[in-house]
């Protein structure tokens, strides 16, 4: 690691929660509702706090790490500074792959609201979701690598409308939802299905937490860390799941369960229309549009940081993270993001990439917490967090059996790909890397 | 700290890297006598990270700036460099600005004359620290000043340019080679730009970025690259 120049931090706060909510807030409202709610009825709202407490178990534990290791990389350098490099070969694979299979899903949600587009106009074509959603990948693989003007400013404004939009959505809806406006109920039992259904369903949206720790991964370009990085994990976590209990609150009190499932990805678009006419139902069709795209990017971008944490300590070969001279872009990375994003989306299967992608993750967060336990205990010279985790080891602790434990409510399927995918990494591992030593190791 | 009191000290020189602008030997006598920050910012888009570019670039673009340092040393200078991998070259030439405490910041143009200099001056708040970095830097008996104000409409007739030409005369300057020009337009930047095309070398005074500045540049950046000559920017920001 050669260590030349200095290195400007330039996200503030805004833009450090811009990326949190940003990558978040694409699915758990503009996806999910219908297919959470013909899953677990008015009780999906508590698979939705169910996936923000997780995902708060683990921003705290995060937090303190990245302020003790500020640098690129977020988990896979956590878990490979204080655990090694097997564990951390398959978390950084994790996390590469798993944005890879949260880029295809949010994708294949943009699929679904063009579609809706384009059947509002009536223009009389009717492209299929997976070739809009294959092109789009293709595009916006694309643009991230010849695009050289920063869409950073972009994607702020981007999410600074969509809260707009939201909030007014959502103050409508909560009044209309608690009978002030004398709109009518669907009363309907708190769990129809049961109890199962409630962890089965935060198992499958749980992808819309999968924002928070790409704060992490860019951890070294936050100005004052200290204090940015914990407030913005934390933040956007309780932000976003704030937002996705009162979507789904409103959604299951103007609609049945069974009719919000029928409506499927873009269920909320009806629900809108229901409270605030066509003109909300245009909103959060644009919105839609907005916030998928967002986090696909936003996505494809995190993918790529993560190939470049490995290959500097040579887990994968150096090309991987090779710069183009002209657009100065981490060309390869990218495609290796792109490429398999638009493969994955001729799969389709949108709740199997949602729960592949959560599991990738959860994989990370368990261990994230398991690697702050390891070092509150070792204690090494150089752990000197900024940020100290509350109720360490109970917090974390249970943070990581959270995080292993919510895997257990997924498909087979879903268990079999991610499994499968982890265990190519420590294959990987054993083959190309079982002799690297870290270059900077720590402990 | 009284105005009359300043000497200029530190002066930033605002290096684009890959390809470092040169600065011409005329250029290089003026500065033999500062302490010379050469600040070579490396501009990376936000799918890049920094450390990244850094890994790739970060050997080759110290031996570019080590080069432009060398020139300098031997004209007398005292150099420091500093290469920076950055999303925001704007806040980061403000970040080390204040953190060296510079007087001034020089945009680079190899452009080998220094005869003809141009000085506008939006106001007369900061007329001789202007007056004073002027006559430090250019103490060549061939050089003539062109002060430039740019009344834009509706402004009052207050008189900008007489106080500097007065503190420049006070300081020892012939008033034979300091010109006096008024100009009446709306679009300042348009006017100084205009201006700037039969000058050598440009002093003025900072200015806030404004919003048109991100987008197109600041408007010393503008100069530099539409103009083709070397600019100065006089830091007037209160101190740290």
């Amino acid at each position: 690691m050669s260590q030349q120049g200095e290195l400007e931090r330039t996200l503030g706060l805004p833009q450090a929660l811009a990326i949190g909510i940003g990558t978040m807030v694409g699915a758990g409202i503009f996806v999910f509702p219908g297919l959470a709610a013909g899953q677990a009825g008015p009780a999906a709202t508590l698979s939705f706090a169910i996936g923000a407490g997780i995902a708060l178990l683990v921003a705290l534990p995060t937090s303190e790490l990245a302020t003790a290791m500020p640098e690129s990389g977020g988990g896979y350098y956590f878990v490979s500074r204080s655990m090694g490099t097997l564990l951390g070969t398959m978390v950084g694979v994790g996390q590469w792959m798993g944005l890879v299979f949260a880029s295809a899903f949010y994708l294949m949600g943009f699929g679904h609201y063009l579609v809706d587009i384009v059947a509002a106009l009536d223009l009389g074509v009717d492209i299929p979701v997976t070739t809009i959603a294959f092109v789009t990948a293709l595009v916006l693989t694309g643009i991230s690598i010849t695009g050289t003007k920063n869409t950073g400013d972009l994607q702020n404004i981007i999410v600074g409308v969509l809260l707009a939009l939201l909030a007014g959505f959502l103050g409508h809806g909560l009044l209309d939802a608690l009978g002030v406006l004398g709109g009518e109920q669907v009363p309907e039992t708190f769990a129809p299905y049961g109890t199962l259904p409630v962890f089965t369903t935060a198992a499958l949206v749980f992808t819309s937490y999968l924002g928070f720790a790409q704060i992490a991964t860019v951890a070294g370009e936050i100005k004052n860390p200290a204090r940015n990085l914990p407030l913005a994990m934390v933040g956007s976590v309780v932000l976003v799941g704030l937002l996705y209990v009162l979507t789904i609150f409103i959604s299951t009190s103007v609609f049945s369960s069974e009719a919000l499932a029928e409506l499927g990805e873009t269920a909320i678009v009806a629900v809108s229309r229901d409270i605030a006419g066509p003109i909300g139902a245009v909103a959060i069709l644009i919105g839609g549009l907005l916030a998928t795209l967002s986090s696909a990017n936003a996505s494809i971008l995190s993918s790529s940081r993560s190939v470049y944490a490995l290959s500097r300590d040579a887990l994968v070969p150096d090309a991987t993270a090779n710069i183009n001279k002209r657009y100065r872009t981490p060309h390869v990375a990218l495609l290796l993001a792109g490429g398999p994003i638009a493969a994955l989306i001729l799969f389709g299967r949108v709740e199997v990439l949602a729960e592949v992608a959560s599991l990738l993750h959860l994989f990370m967060y368990g261990l994230m917490c398991v690697a702050l336990l390891l070092l509150r205990h070792h204690d090494p010279n150089w752990y000197e967090p900024d940020f100290t985790c509350p109720a360490s080891p109970w917090l974390p602790a249970l943070g990581a059996i959270a995080s292993f434990g919510l895997v257990a409510f997924m498909q087979p399927l879903s268990i079999g790909l991610g499994a499968g995918l982890l265990a190519a990494a420590a294959i990987w591992y054993r083959v190309y890397a079982y002799d690297v030593s870290l270059k900077d190791e720590r402990a | 700290m009284p105005e009359s009191d300043f000497t200029p000290q530190t002066i930033l020189i605002d290096v684009s890297l890959p390809e470092a602008a040169a600065l011409s030997d005329e250029l290089i006598a003026l500065l033999g006598s500062l302490h010379v920050v050469l600040v070579g910012w490396f501009e990376v888009p936000e799918q890049t990270s920094a450390a990244q570019a850094n890994d790739q670039f970060g050997r080759e673009m110290n031996e570019r700036l080590d080069v432009l340092a060398g020139v300098l040393r031997e004209a007398g200078a005292a150099v420091e460099t500093r290469l920076v991998f950055t999303g925001n070259p704007l806040d980061t030439m403000e970040r080390i600005s204040a953190e060296v405490d510079s007087d001034a910041v020089l945009i680079p143009y190899a452009h080998d004359r220094v005869e003809k200099v141009l000085v506008p001056l939006r106001d007369a708040r900061h007329a001789d620290r202007i007056a004073t970095f002027v006559n430090h830097l250019v103490q060549t008996d061939t050089a003539s000043f062109t002060l430039l104000h740019v009344r834009e409409e509706g402004e009052t007739d207050a008189d900008v340019l007489t106080p500097v030409a007065e503190s420049l005369t006070t300081i020892g300057m012939d008033s034979s080679v300091i010109e006096k020009r008024l100009v009446d337009a709306n679009d300042p930047a348009a006017a100084i730009l205009d201006a700037a095309h039969d000058h050598d070398l440009v002093v003025m005074g900072e200015s806030e970025p404004a919003a048109r500045d991100i987008l197109f540049g600041t408007v010393p950046e503008r100069i530099a690259r539409n103009a083709n000559i070397p600019v100065i920017m006089v830091r007037t920001h209160s101190k740290a």
